[in-house]
């Protein structure tokens, strides 16, 4: 049963309506219709699919949700989680290899190996025993500590502890699927929606903007978060989401499970992009879980992806690209601000040398927070050590230390990118700002610099050099 | 004949002790109590606390606790305690983690270990003999950074969770003496913090990482709440049986409220009918202790 629809979409980097062509792919099974929805794919271009087309579409989507079903006994996976090894459908491969490069990247942190785990969840739920967190961290340990191996011919071996599990990835699956065989066809313009997952392709240049722009312009009171180039943008919001549900139950428990203790944890609602809707969605799963500093990190290492976290207090965290991967255009453009900030630490030869605690933030004219950049350092002891912004800012935003604060990191240079939002995602309403940085060191001293700045003053850069903890500071407008 | 007579007076005081409902220190009492959150608990402020408390427990509204409705309401304090402990002690061993990584590469190695290790056991061994034994003297206590920051007591509920300490001589022995002889040498104290950095280290790779570290810790955690939780829980039916003084399994107002002015008259140590952190701390319960010194104090 596939729907179509004819559509007029609006279009909002042009001025003229592009007509476009919006298909609808039901759920596959009645399992999945209880929390899934419709996969729909919007043609632009005046592109349509034939009868044949769709209903190949149709098989790819019932193919990856009977694959990945664990009650589906005769599927793939199922009789290589059986035997140990065996060999797999070439995307089912790639999907759980390219799921261990991610293993690898964040310590075991996004994994597809939990199988053993998702089913004590499962048992838990239908009340065959009660929930042990010792339990269910073994199973991630287990799990993690094991041995696989892949082979070129499609082929995997591994430790029993290991139990490949990709249900939770269902639906972007289907979608990278589709969006493989769309490439096929040579159609290189389309929009693919489903369940929390929006890709979008197009040679046209144009944007778009999905039920995740939606949300987030309720959350912000911005139209943002429309992407321009092939992306997908996954969606997560975890607090009133349970842990896991199946056909007829679902966990009391709300939240993301931790891939890598079992638990779940509902940190951040999480709006991730990448070039796949796959990865995407493990990148929203892990970033809901870690702190934003964890997040940020592996983000900004890896231009392919862009990250937004909003904390349940409404305050926006986003990676460095973000901004520019959601509005089509560089971030300088869309906010009409954006700035570079460079600080760098001097290093003392002392054997008993400790990174410093520092705090880079943002305030107007009377001090009032705009924007938190930076904290390194944890330890509320030595938090406190930071005095200015501890009285300012830290001693009235316990959550923000929570989620924001990460390492000291010795004397490494800090590069921050501002894309002129303010902690809640809306424009800095006061032009005339304060650049602070505080730093402070164990057995060192304390140095405190602000620097008040205009962007019209920024033509060109303002450098100031520091004393004491702090070398130099670097402030530019982006181009 | 006297020593029997007496161990009867131990007894009964250990029962009363374990009656006490309240929290055992002055802080918890005033943070459960104060409602009008003003640092200082009047008697009568204290008694409508625990009559709206008691009628809270009481689900089934027949103006007496039975002992299924007793065991609930604290279940769920005890439950709500621990959670936040939990999540206190989780956030310690984060900050521990970094305060151990002393070159801040993000992992811990032995050496590392070895030299945080150096200095714990040269301030327990404050007699300088090479060996930490059961009788040394305990270390000077080591200044807080509260206390460094402000002299002014403040109000804290003393952890319901608490893991096995090696601040102090027996709590250091309990943990660092394999052999059982009741003293720690330098290198059995090296090795059992081997044997520990080698039970974290999951991957073998002769360092740890901070996921490493502290889920290592929340193993040994999640064990201690389980441990706490059952514990608290028994005590629970055994106040219970106690408070219930005329045995008819349910416990009216007057019942309960025994064990409440026990602990506002025993934390009301200056006698005004305020329960304020300016009231001194009144002396340790000695039932707790070995019985030849609890027999010393009956005499």
């Amino acid at each position: 049963m596939v729907g179509r629809f004819l559509l007029y979409l609006a279009v909002f980097t042009a001025s003229y309506a592009v007509k476009a062509e919006l298909y609808v792919f039901p759920a596959p099974s009645p399992e999945a219709t209880s929390h899934t929805l419709n996969t729909e794919i919007t043609l632009y271009e005046e592109q349509t699919f034939s009868a044949i087309e769709q209903k190949n579409i149709d098989l790819l989507i019932k193919d990856t949700y009977q694959t990945l079903d664990k009650s589906n006994t005769t599927s793939a996976l199922s009789e290589i989680n059986r035997r140990f090894e065996g060999t797999l459908p070439v995307w089912l491969y790639s999907a759980i290899k390219r799921c261990e490069d991610w293993f690898n990247r964040t310590e075991g942190n996004i994994s597809c190996r939990n199988g053993e785990l998702y089913n004590y969840w499962e048992e838990y739920i239908q009340g065959k025993h009660d929930l042990s967190r010792r339990e269910v961290r073994r199973l991630a340990r287990v799990a993690r500590i094991a041995d696989v191996n892949f082979n070129d011919d499609n082929s995997v071996a591994f430790a029993s502890p290991i139990q490949w599990d990709l249900s939770e990835f269902t639906a972007s699956l289907a979608v990278d699927r589709i969006a493989h065989y769309l490439i096929s066809l040579n159609i290189r313009s389309y929009h693919i929606s489903a369940q929390g997952l929006e890709t979008h392709a197009s040679n046209q240049g144009f944007s778009w903007q999905g039920s995740v722009a939606q949300e987030a312009v309720t959350q912000t009171g911005r139209a943002t978060d429309a992407v321009s180039n092939p992306s997908t943008i996954a969606f997560i919001r975890p607090w009133q989401r349970p842990v896991l549900s199946t056909s007829k139950l679902a966990s009391l428990e709300k939240g993301v499970l931790s891939h890598s203790d079992g638990w779940p944890s509902a940190k951040f609602q999480s709006i991730s992009v990448a070039d796949n809707a796959f990865e995407a969605m493990l990148l929203a799963h892990f970033s809901a879980t870690k702190t934003a500093q964890q997040a940020m990190e592996l983000v900004n290492a890896n231009p392919s992806l862009a990250l937004k976290l909003v904390d349940e207090n409404g305050r926006v965290f986003t990676s460095n690209t973000y901004t520019a991967r959601t509005s089509g255009k560089n971030k300088a453009e869309k906010n009409g601000h954006a700035i570079s900030i460079d600080i760098t630490l001097p290093l003392f030869d002392i054997a008993d040398y400790r990174g410093p605690y520092v705090s880079v933030w943002i305030s107007d004219e009377k001090n009032r927070l705009v924007k938190s950049l930076a904290l390194r350092g944890t330890s509320e002891r030595w938090l406190g050590e930071l005095r200015t912004w501890w009285r300012r800012v830290g001693r009235k935003n316990e959550g923000l230390v929570d989620g924001f604060a990460g390492a000291t990191k010795k004397n490494a240079p800090l590069h921050i990118e501002w894309d002129g939002l303010d902690d809640f995602g809306q424009s800095a309403n006061s032009s005339s700002l304060i650049l602070h940085i505080e730093v402070a060191r164990e057995h060192g001293g304390r140095s405190y610099e602000k620097i008040p700045f205009t962007f019209d003053s920024l033509t060109s850069p303002i450098t100031v050099t520091g004393t004491d903890e702090i070398a130099s500071i670097t402030l530019s407008l982006m181009n | 004949m006297f020593k029997t007579v007496s161990l009867a007076v131990v007894s009964a005081l250990c029962i009363s002790a374990s009656a006490v409902a309240a929290p055992h220190s002055v802080s918890g009492i005033i943070l459960t109590y104060d409602l009008n959150k003003d640092e200082s608990l009047p008697l009568e402020e204290f008694v409508d606390a625990r009559r709206a408390r008691f009628n809270a427990s009481d689900s089934n509204k027949d103006g007496v606790l039975d002992e299924s409705e007793y065991v609930y309401e604290w279940e769920g304090k005890v439950e709500k305690r621990l959670a936040e402990d939990r999540k206190a002690s989780v956030k310690q061993t984060h900050i521990r983690f970094h305060a151990v990584d002393s070159n801040d590469d993000e992992f811990i190695t032995i050496d590392e270990v070895n030299a945080v290790g150096e200095r714990s056991f040269s301030r327990m061994d404050s007699d300088n003999d090479g060996v930490v034994a059961l009788g040394d003297p305990e270390p000077a206590p080591r200044r807080s950074a509260s206390q460094e920051k402000d002299d002014k007591p403040e109000l804290v509920q003393r952890p319901m969770l608490r893991m096995p300490t090696s601040h102090n001589i027996e709590g250091f022995v309990t943990l660092y003496d394999p052999n059982g002889d009741e003293k720690v040498t330098k290198e059995e104290f090296h090795a059992v913090r081997k044997a520990q950095f080698q039970r974290t280290d999951e991957n073998s790779d002769d360092k740890l990482t901070e996921q490493e570290y502290v889920l290592e810790f929340e193993d040994r955690l999640d064990a201690q709440i389980e441990k706490t939780h059952e514990g608290q829980i028994k005590q629970t039916y055994v106040r219970f049986e106690v408070l219930d003084t005329d045995e008819n399994g349910k416990m009216t107002f007057s019942e309960y409220m025994v064990s409440g002015f026990n602990a506002f008259h025993r934390y009301d140590t200056n006698g005004d009918g305020y329960l304020t952190l300016a009231d001194p701390a009144p002396a340790p319960r000695q039932q707790e202790q070995s019985d030849t010194t609890t027999a010393q104090v009956s005499e």
